[in-house]
């Protein structure tokens, strides 16, 4: 069967882009909801 | 079964807590809801923050925190990075919304657009389909509340069922979409902090390092970047999401209640979000995968659960449960609303009453959520099949509606007899190919027949459809022109 095994660098990039891109996600999401419920526009 | 995470006294606390803020909650929203257009489009002027968390949180299901981490365990990294490609389902419906809204301010269902875009026929051969298709849903949620409260706190089966319908149809049934798209806010928050402890926690205490080792050393396979079966499941995956969200009215009713402006941002960044849910808790599966003398799995559906468990004890049980929990009441609250909206709009409205008034029309659709909370307590009353099996029963129909949804959309020529006929052929074919050959290529077969007689049926049409029309969807003047 063929095989590539991912390398190491890739997959710690990949654990780092799961938990970096979901944190940055809800400090966004919080960010974004501060600013509306602010500026009156969430609704 | 295997032993329950938590005690009795915590869960009964964790559930009891939660369920009486979400009701309190669906009380407060109430109050601002007003009119058929506050009930069940929220003011059709939602910003970027709500739209993205309800968007994101309604996509995450029970099946997304505990299927996704199994996928992982089996298949490796290919089963964690196949299960995000369902996220591909919300970025195709991007630039959709933004088309809907604008074709359709007003418009209340997908029902609308295919019944004004195609006529009756074709209407209700796709009002059958989406029944069929929510029916399952509803099914594989209500079940799905069912075996994993009990898997996760030992609580019965029905009492875990019954509490999530009952506490999610009293918030829905105060609060209409505005109490939905809030609590989705809140459960979309929580659900995400959770997951980012638990997998932070995984990775410092293990290591990267440690845990890529302990998979080349235990299980290579899973790093294979090339493993068949992993490759066909993503394929799969993805298809199959495409057609989930294309023809359902969980999508249409959001893209008509958020602001014009921000349709494709919600939909862009609810799907890159989204699929970090699956990610991460693929990531954590992995490491369960690594070091088995850390943790040890006795069911691959709770891999999770384990994890969670064993390094933070009972305060990981309890995340998990609450993940769960948020997951389940977001996915069955928006279900009611949008399924309740199409039976209102697409059959009490156009058989029953068309110059319905707006406090009749609330009135319909807060008696058909209660219709279809009992109806989900009856049909998942007993546990009798495969949760999966009844997705991919769905899936055999649904692949059949993207074509015509998106022809119809944007190609002026596509007319109501190729759509019809796509869709009756896409679902025979499907259906066929489900029963006689593979449950798992019946979508992809219904997708490529429909597509195939949209194509060719659009093709040679002469007709030219007045985008115009469309523009009536919803309102009075709608039943008028017909």
């Amino acid at each position: 069967m063929t095989e590539l095994i991912t390398p190491y660098w890739l997959f710690a990039s990949l654990i780092w882009v799961a938990i970096g891109t979901m944190s940055a996600g809800t400090l966004f999401l919080m960010g974004i909801f501060i600013r509306e419920k602010i500026k009156n526009t969430l609704w | 079964m295997s032993e329950p995470f938590l005690d009795l006294g915590i869960v009964w606390t964790l559930l009891g807590g939660f369920s009486v803020m979400w009701i309190v909650l669906g009380i407060v929203w109430s109050r601002k809801s007003k009119g058929t257009a506050g009930y069940l489009f929220a003011g059709r002027n939602v910003g970027l923050a709500l739209v993205t968390a309800t968007l994101m949180a309604t996509w995450v299901t029970g099946n997304t925190v505990l299927a996704a981490p199994e996928a992982a365990y089996t298949l490796g990294l290919w089963g964690m990075l196949g299960y995000t490609f369902a996220g591909f389902g919300l970025f195709l419906f991007a630039p959709l919304a933004v088309r809907i809204k604008k074709l359709m301010p007003n418009g209340f269902t997908s029902g609308d657009f295919i019944r004004m875009r195609y006529g009756r026929t074709a209407w209700v051969i796709f009002f059958a389909i989406s029944a069929v298709y929510f029916g399952g849903l509803f099914i594989t949620v209500g079940m799905g509340a069912g075996l994993l409260l009990e898997s996760l706190s030992g609580i019965d089966y029905r009492v875990g069922m019954l509490l999530v319908v009952v506490v999610t149809t009293i918030y829905t049934l105060l609060g209409g979409m505005r109490a939905v798209i809030g609590m989705d806010f809140i459960q979309a928050m929580l659900i995400m902090i959770s997951l980012i402890a638990v997998a932070f926690l995984v990775y410092n205490t293990f290591g990267i390092q440690q845990i890529y080792e302990g998979l080349e050393e235990n299980k290579p396979q899973a790093l294979n970047l090339l493993l068949p079966a992993g490759l066909l499941y993503a394929w799969n995956t993805g298809l199959m999401s495409m057609g989930e969200v294309c023809h359902s009215n969980l999508w249409w009713m959001r893209a008509y209640a958020s602001r014009p402006t921000i349709n494709f941002r919600g939909f862009m960044l609810s799907g890159v979000i989204w699929m970090t849910v699956p990610l991460t808790t693929g990531a954590i599966a992995l490491a369960a995968l690594a070091l088995p003398e850390e943790f040890v799995i006795e069911q691959v559906n709770m891999v999770f659960p384990v994890v969670a468990s064993t390094l933070l004890g009972k305060v990981g049980a309890a995340l998990v449960l609450i993940i769960v929990f948020a997951a389940l009441a977001s996915t069955l609250s928006s279900l009611l609303t949008t399924t309740a909206a199409a039976f209102t709009q697409d059959i009490y409205r156009q058989f029953q009453n068309p110059k319905a008034n707006d406090d009749q029309i609330r009135k319909v659709s807060r008696l058909w959520v209660g219709i279809l909370a009992g109806a989900t307590i009856l049909l998942s009353w007993n546990y009798v099949t495969s949760l999966y099996q009844i997705l991919l029963f769905t899936g055999a129909l649904v692949g059949s509606t993207v074509w015509p949804v998106c022809a119809g959309l944007y190609w002026k020529r596509a007319n109501g007899k190729s759509a019809f006929l796509a869709m009756l052929l896409g679902s025979v074919s499907g259906l066929s190919f489900y029963f006689l050959v593979s449950s798992f290529a019946a979508a992809l077969i219904g997708f490529i027949v429909s597509a195939l007689v949209t194509v060719v049926g659009t093709a040679v049409s002469k007709t030219e459809f007045q985008w115009s029309t469309l523009q009536a969807a919803g309102t009075i003047e709608q039943e008028i022109m017909k």
